[in-house]
């Protein structure tokens, strides 16, 4: 088991390989091919105007006027030497940029997380315990609300209503704390919508199953049958759901982190993709293809532990 | 109430919604485009029962017009993924090897692909526009549904009673229509109608990087977004989109609730066996 | 089992998490010290002016700005220039400009400032500064004393204008390396200095040795922030003083003048369109008239923006008396389409000819907030007159602008950032211009250009400005439709904080909060 496991892990992180070099190469051609270079809208946005020759200048300086392979094996080559490049707009090296950014981005997605798992598991488990009762209809009625709200409306909402109105927190951080709790609870309201119904879902159908049926027929409590098999047979769901979210949400939520000032890898994409900041957009891609695998690689061992079906198997029937 | 009463039910507010937005030209007390500056950002009143825009245009006229682009668009989009990544998502569980390999790792690639960098692409590429706003995000949608019927599929393939279908002399495109397909669709069919509600979400998003619908169609998220900043002073103009968004997700999100319990084999087996 | 000790792991990582990051970048006010707190959308990496350096892209307009850097010259109110670290200025020939500089000005590093400083600076500025060297083309500077003689290439009467855009703020080189320090922070001579510099703040102290009299506010913290909204509520909420670059909608709620005060300036930038002239139809000057008429430029800035923002004449917003453009007139316009054969043949509520419907294909990009909103106006407004227009509001302008599917480009443009007229037609309107991408030619304007370019008296210059404004209108080569109002908006303590309209100075020595 050990061994197999050993080699499954090794596997997978050699899928990465050609993975980040497809991903890469096609972020690449996108930005190549897609209207507008850096330099241009670099200067263009600024609503002045430079000659061509300054243009050129910039060009042949930032290496835009070579070839598209030339370019990207250089990229490549100075890679493989732990050389991320640097920023064509701001000219800082893109790697201790985007490092920066990381703390900030990890703190969001642990606290939304946690308040997610927080919200969601209690809800989602009364809800199918309840199934077709008054509490359920109510649960899945709040959430198609969280559900329906767009993001930036419900932050704008929540800034409005305990920020202006009530002033129990901060709308931007002076230091004085607290900044960390509206962005996360916007986050998670939207997540802990989604997770609830699934999570809902999820027990529905363990509760259905057959050795749920057999367990309750020998006399095993209900209680017991539910946090001891339902529960971790539905703990695969929340593992997945949370590989998910947990790579989106390291991939940086613009939209909030804009609206927080939340200083996140994701608004350095955005911003880096509407300048056609190629190494950061680059960089930018690596980090979520590489968080992508190793945040699904994770899900997929711990899920294989967490199958009760494996785990009847071993154990044997009574 | 029966499942079966429940799925008619939300059925019909579902086609109700798609109905609106069929017949939403004819349906709008106003002409949704006009603009009259003399009367904008009024508060709702007899004449405009949601108020009126920054241009004076009339809200609800706007909601009942943008019913097409949004929910049409959401559809399209969720239709489109879960089709794909269910087709594919079927064969490669069914059959494996390198087909699977293949296609796996190309979901991968999409999957692992930033969302908004491809969008931008395709709107670099292809200009902006409804169309290249789903195709961007079809793209990156179709492996979520193309590893939910792969590992479905897997998990029903080595049952014993699809193990007897086979030994019955059933070909595999009859297997995965009458055996997987049903068996799978439960799953398939909860998904996607969660996804209604995040796709217009998302669409609504695309809006703010420009890739959505082009002035003057009127479209959900974008009467959000462009509306955000008036959330102070004239809140009715979020209002009605997100009510709208609000009840389409709802009837969605229900319709897929009541589909599910209803297509549940085991639940119809077990129901059989209380009614006999 | 595993995963139900991981749940509260992680939370237990989250919540450690909270804890350090609340205890970072604590900017706690001290007892007794005067904090102006401001909030702006200027500043940052994507308008390439982050960090205070000068001599790169357009770090020196924060340097100007948060009151760090100062230049030779500045601008007044009404855009005319005026000395500032200069005392005075002569031309001594066509090519040769003297000038004498202001005693008794250090920089904050403790120099003196003098003509070899001055030297020294303009001197680095033009060997690695992007627009510097073609604007200012000089060939050598001498110091002595306190006088700096500037030789140009050739005649270049806008020099002294040049000198005043921020980047020719004067900086000590001997500070840092080559005046820069890692973080990006200068010795300058202004009220202000920079005690931390990064790509989303500016903290700042006062400088207590200013030339200009002692600063009334101890200590400033500049702060990026780019969504409006946060920004609306940042300063409802009490958390900032003053902040720029409000959404139009959000100027209302800070109507009452007891709590809040409004400063605002008309800025030299103007929402202007530009025509292609590869489009047929638009080659005849009646279609450009009517579209010109077509366009309701009051109903744009009053209902729109809020009032905030003047409806255009020409590309100046401080010359609009000495100029005429067509008036918001449809009537007009569609008996000047009639005139030019485009008339409803169909019925469809669009004029054509040959079948072909008027079409105009509307370019333009969202990285303006007025710009989309001006193109929704016009299209319901030009569809009133018959024209159809189909707007394309995209962040990949240039790309559609190079491949020519456009028939009117409307854009932002500062078109006299230092006061001078010539900047924006050698920029837009001439044969050579870079911007010229419609391919718009007239040979009045050419040679009015040729005659600018040898005029060194600013009130000639300022003229034959008018003049070419006035050509190109009468051509309707273009058409102008707003300037942007900029505006400060403060709460009630807040006093000497000023709009300007060259949108170069911001925080001064007179800025002052009071209790």
């Amino acid at each position: 088991m050990n061994r197999s496991a050993g080699s499954y892990i090794v596997r997978r992180l050699l899928q990465l390989i050609p993975l980040l070099l497809g991903v890469t190469l096609l972020t690449f051609a996108m930005l190549r091919f897609a209207a507008g270079d850096a330099v241009e809208l670099l200067y263009e946005n600024l609503g002045t105007s430079v000659s061509q020759a300054v243009l050129d200048a910039k060009r042949a300086e930032l290496g835009l006027d070579q070839p598209f392979f030339v370019q990207y094996g250089r990229w490549l080559w100075d890679l493989l030497h732990g050389d991320l490049g640097t920023s064509y707009v701001s000219g800082v090296p893109v790697l201790p940029t985007l490092l920066s950014k990381v703390p900030a981005t990890l703190l969001l997605t642990g606290a939304s997380l946690g308040l997610t798992i927080l919200i969601s598991v209690p809800l989602g488990i009364v809800s199918a315990v309840f199934h077709g009762r008054w509490i359920d209809y109510l649960i899945r009625a709040v959430s198609f609300v969280g559900n329906s709200l767009p993001n930036f409306f419900a932050a704008l909402l929540l800034l409005l209503i305990f920020a202006v109105k009530l002033r129990w927190l901060p709308v931007i951080d002076l230091g004085g704390g607290g900044s960390l709790v509206l962005p996360s609870v916007t986050l998670a309201l939207a997540m802990s919508s989604r997770y609830t119904r699934q999570i809902r879902a999820a027990v529905l159908e363990e509760l259905e199953q057959d050795y749920v049926t057999g367990a309750l027929a020998r006399g095993v409590g209900r209680k017991t049958v539910l946090f001891s098999n339902v529960l971790r047979a539905a703990m695969g769901t929340i593992v997945t759901l949370l590989a998910m979210s947990a790579g989106s949400l390291l991939g940086g939520t613009a939209i909030v982190e804009s609206i927080f000032l939340w200083d996140g890898v994701g608004k350095l994409a955005v911003d880096s993709i509407a300048m056609r900041d190629a190494p950061v957009v680059l960089a930018y891609v690596l980090w979520t293809a590489i968080l992508y695998v190793l945040l699904n690689l994770a899900a997929d061992l711990l899920c294989r532990r967490l199958d009760p079906r494996v785990r009847l198997g071993e154990e044997g029937r009574p | 109430m029966s499942t079966k009463l429940r799925v008619r039910l939300c059925a019909a507010l579902a086609l109700a919604v798609v109905l609106l937005a069929l017949l939403s030209p004819w349906l709008t007390p106003y002409d949704p485009n006009a603009q009259d500056m003399a009367a904008a950002l009024q508060p709702p009143s007899a004449d405009h029962w949601l108020g009126t825009d920054s241009h004076g245009r009339d809200v609800l006229s706007r909601v009942i017009a943008g019913a097409r682009t949004s929910v049409f668009s959401a559809l399209i989009l969720v239709a489109a993924s879960a089709v794909s990544g269910s087709v594919i998502g079927i064969a490669c569980g069914w059959f494996g090897g390198w087909l699977d390999t293949l296609l796996l790792r190309l979901g991968d690639l999409f999957l692992a692909f930033p969302g908004m960098v491809l969008a931008l692409a395709v709107a670099g590429l292809l200009g902006g526009g409804m169309g290249n706003a789903i195709l961007a995000i079809a793209l990156v949608s179709w492996p979520k549904y193309a590893r939910l019927a792969r590992s479905q599929t897997l998990t029903v393939r080595s049952a014993p009673y699809l193990t007897a279908a086979r030994m019955a002399g059933n070909g595999p495109a009859r297997l995965m229509a009458r055996h997987i397909l049903p068996n799978i669709a439960g799953s398939l069919l909860v998904t996607a109608s969660l996804d209604i509600g995040t796709m217009l979400m998302e669409l609504a998003g695309l809006s703010f990087l420009n890739l959505g619908a082009q002035p003057p169609t009127a479209e959900w998220g974008s009467m959000m977004s462009k509306g955000r900043s008036l959330i102070q002073t004239a809140p009715w103009t979020i209002l009605g989109p997100g009510l709208a968004i609000f009840l389409t997700v709802l009837i969605f999100n229900l319709l897929g609730d009541s589909l599910r319990d209803h297509l549940d084999p085991r639940r119809r087996a077990r129901k059989k066996e209380q009614t006999s | 089992m595993k995963c139900s000790k991981a749940i509260p792991a992680a939370l237990l990582l989250a919540l450690t998490l909270t804890a350090c990051g609340s205890n970072a970048g604590t900017t706690e006010q001290t007892a007794g010290e005067t904090v102006f707190r401001y909030g702006t959308v200027a500043y940052g990496p994507e308008m390439a002016n982050a960090g205070l350096n000068p001599h790169e892209a357009y770090s020196g307009w924060s340097a100007v700005r948060y009151g760090v850097g100062e230049t030779l010259f500045r601008l007044s109110e009404t855009m005319e220039l005026e000395p500032w670290l200069a005392e005075s200025w002569e031309w001594v020939d066509d090519t040769t400009l003297s000038i004498t500089l202001r005693d008794g000005v250090t920089f904050s590093s403790g120099r003196a400032l003098d003509g070899q400083a001055v030297k020294e600076c303009l001197d680095h500025l033009v060997a690695v500064h992007d627009r510097a060297p073609g604007d200012l083309n000089i060939d050598a500077i001498e110091a002595d004393g306190q006088t700096v003689t500037i030789t140009c290439n050739a005649p270049n009467p806008a020099l002294p204008n040049y000198l005043s855009d921020p980047y020719g703020a004067i900086i000590d080189m001997d500070y840092g390396t080559d005046g820069v320090d890692e973080t990006r922070n200068v010795a300058g001579t202004g009220p202000f200095v920079a005690y931390e510099v990064a790509d989303d703040h500016i903290y700042l102290n006062k400088n207590e040795t200013y030339w200009g009299g002692t600063p009334q506010v101890d200590r400033v913290e500049v702060r990026s922030i780019t969504d409006g909204d946060t920004l609306t509520m940042a300063l409802q909420a009490g958390q900032l003083d003053a902040v720029q670059g409000l959404p139009y909608a959000s100027l209302e709620l800070f109507a009452d003048e007891n709590q809040y005060t409004i400063s605002s300036a008309d800025t030299s930038r103007v929402f202007f369109g530009a025509y292609n002239y590869e489009t047929e139809a638009l080659q005849d000057i009646r279609v450009r008239q009517a579209i010109a008429m077509a366009i309701d430029k009051d109903s744009f800035t009053e209902v729109l923006l809020h009032s905030n923002g003047t409806p255009a004449v020409g590309p100046f917003s401080f010359d609009t008396d000495g100029v005429t453009a067509p008036a918001y007139d449809p009537d007009a316009a569609r008996s000047l389409l009639a005139e030019a054969g485009w008339t409803d043949s169909d019925g469809d509520g669009y004029v054509d000819q040959d079948g072909q419907p008027l079409t105009i294909r509307w370019l333009t990009y969202p990285g303006r907030q007025e710009l989309p909103l001006l193109a929704e106006a016009a299209q319901a407004t030009l569809q009133e007159v018959g024209i159809q227009v189909e707007i394309n509001s995209t962040a990949n302008h240039l790309g559609v602008l190079e491949s020519g599917d456009w028939d009117v480009y409307v854009s932002a443009f500062v078109a006299a950032p230092t006061g001078d007229p010539a900047y924006f037609f050698t920029t837009h309107c001439l044969d050579s211009s870079a911007k010229n991408r419609g391919g718009y030619h007239s040979d009045e304007l050419e040679a009015q250009a040729a005659q600018l370019a040898g005029t060194f008296d600013p009130a000639e210059r300022a003229a034959l400005g008018t003049a070419m404004s006035q050509t190109i209108l009468d051509d309707c080569g273009y058409f102008f439709a707003s300037y942007l109002r900029m505006n400060f908006v403060m709460n009630n303590r807040v006093t000497g904080f000023t709009a300007h309209p060259s949108d170069y100075y911001e925080i001064t020595a007179q800025l002052s909060v009071g209790q």
